[in-house]
């Protein structure tokens, strides 16, 4: 307790020089935070395309349901499918209807004569995709194929790019903040040399003279963490009615209140990891 | 208690800061180092507490190669040999009770005893009332008081005093030295730097004259725990036929 009312004196003597290091920290975890949401929202979307039927053939007119049968077991017995779906005129109708209730001069129009039968096949693996596509494709009764997994590839391609791209910035952000914290520490240790030089000569110990200022980085970290994160939180909060429009099914908002409370909590020991690490090589290297 | 065996400190330069210095302090002796500006006195104090790198030789401290101790026991010694610096080494941006509490904390006692013992130093060095007090406001002899209580606040064994009359008159200084014998008399080793041969010239106690960092002169075996009165120096009336001869006898270790 006495190390932290040192620490809150230290920061009172040079306000200016904490709030740098506060801001350079709530700008890094802020970055963390909406990286760590962009990629974990990303995720979910591929997780949500992935189970969705992937592999969809719609049937010619004649078609009848003893070849729809004969095709769904040629399926069955070639790849392992995490469901098979036969989508008839009339089910066709129906999601029609429900997709475009809102518009009822598209719902006069249409009637189940003009909807396609179709098949929808999901594969418990994606690679699985193209061998489904190319037995339906060689049968006669299917009119046309629709192959999701290009929209997928693209997105895992999206979604790893986003994380390398968070990772590395994400990384840069950080030793800027540590190397901040660093040099702000080191110039006030450097300013009291002379007062740790007779704590020294009057026997205090080492964790004595850096304790306070081992402190002073994780608050400063700490405080920054959860600043960036406070921030990162509320604009989503802000943001969610609009990227719910946009998304329309998919749902991967809103985020759960222990998601954000657990990216909290690990940002909170990044935080301490960076505090204490800066502060140590602080006083480590100007305590020479 | 404090053993100097054959102890040289030479600097990078070659100049020899103290040269092949022997000396043994025992448990409750008050002992004056004396010698003029640069022979060497703060010297034997720094390397006491190991802010000063021995070349050569030995220094033992109850038992202890000083040598031996490590920077993680380093602490511990320093609190067991206070030191109160010819500078004096008080915050000046702290009071006079901020700079005591601050070797009280560092030997981590709590609030309460903290503040008691705090009220105790500042009578003992005649400081009651002066709490609130920054350094800059007080007097040479008042700031010299601090630096005591200050040096005295970790109960140590050994109290190193380097040139604790220097910027004083000698009726301050005499009240410093008076005060010195009484910690003294408690019990507490004090070694005592001067360069005021005139100052002490009247007291009987042990003596350790160091010119040009060599040890020319100790009177160890005849006053050994001597604790005379002191007489400020309006009072002296006839030369103490007792004293040590003054004149410096080489080759003593």
């Amino acid at each position: 307790m006495k190390k932290f009312g040192t620490t809150l004196k230290h920061m009172r003597r040079y306000p200016y020089q904490s709030l740098a290091a506060i801001f350079m920290t709530t700008v890094t975890f802020f970055i963390v935070s909406v990286f760590a949401l962009v990629v974990l929202g990303a995720h979910s979307m591929l997780g949500f395309f992935e189970s969705r039927p992937q592999v969809t053939a719609f049937f010619k007119d004649t078609t009848v349901q003893k070849d729809v049968e004969s095709l769904k077991n040629s399926i069955s017995s070639t790849v392992t499918v995490e469901d098979i779906r036969y989508i008839s005129k009339d089910d066709a109708l129906e999601i029609y209807k429900q997709q475009n209730e809102g518009n009822p001069l598209l719902l006069e129009m249409v009637t189940a004569d003009i909807l396609p039968a179709s098949l929808e096949v999901s594969a418990k693996n994606v690679n699985d995709l193209e061998t489904i596509a190319g037995i339906m494709q060689k049968d006669m009764i299917v009119e046309e194929v629709v192959f999701q997994k290009d929209v997928i590839d693209t997105l895992r391609k999206w979604v790893d790019g986003i994380r390398v791209a968070g990772i590395v910035l994400s990384g840069l952000l950080v030793f800027a903040s540590l190397t901040t914290i660093v040099m702000i520490l080191g110039l006030k240790f450097t300013a009291k040399k002379t007062e740790i030089n007779t704590l020294s000569l009057l026997g205090a110990t080492s964790w004595y003279i850096r304790g306070p200022f081992v402190v002073e980085g994780i608050i400063y970290a700490v405080t920054g963490a959860i600043i960036g994160w406070g921030i990162s939180y509320l604009t989503l909060l802000y943001l969610t009615p609009n990227i719910i429009a946009f998304l329309q099914d998919i749902t991967i908002l809103p985020v759960p209140v222990w998601l954000m409370m657990a990216l909290l909590g690990g940002e909170i020991i990044l935080a301490c990891t960076i505090g204490a690490l800066a502060s140590l090589i602080a006083t480590r290297r100007y305590g020479r | 208690m404090i053993v100097f065996d054959n102890v040289t400190i030479t600097f990078s330069n070659g100049d020899h800061a103290l040269n092949d210095i022997s000396f043994a302090i025992g448990e409750g002796e008050f002992v004056i180092v004396e010698g003029h500006s640069g022979a060497g006195k703060t010297s034997v104090m720094r390397a006491v507490i190991k802010d000063l790198p021995i070349s050569q030789g030995k220094i033992v401290i109850e038992g202890d190669d000083l040598s031996k101790i490590s920077a993680k026991n380093l602490p511990l010694l320093r609190r067991k040999i206070s030191v109160i610096f010819q500078d004096f080494k008080l915050l000046m941006d702290r009071t006079i009770a901020e700079n005591i509490d601050l070797a009280l904390d560092i030997i981590g006692l709590d609030a309460v005893t903290t503040k008691k013992r705090r009220t105790e130093l500042l009578e003992l060095t005649g400081l009651k009332g002066k709490d609130n007090y920054f350094p800059i406001q007080l007097s040479g002899g008042e700031v010299q008081r601090v630096a005591i209580a200050r040096a005295l606040a970790p109960q140590p064994k050994v109290l190193f005093a380097d040139e604790p009359t220097g910027n004083l008159d000698a009726k301050t200084g005499m009240s410093i030295i008076k005060l010195l014998q009484d910690i003294n008399e408690q019990g507490t080793t004090v070694v005592m730097a001067t360069h005021d041969l005139e100052l002490v010239k009247d007291l009987k106690l042990r003596r350790l004259r160091i010119d040009g960092g060599k040890l020319v002169h100790d009177s160890g075996d005849r006053h050994h725990k001597q604790h005379d009165e002191v007489k400020p120096k309006s009072e002296e009336t006839t030369p103490d036929t007792t004293q040590d001869s003054q004149e410096p006898v080489e080759g003593v270790k």
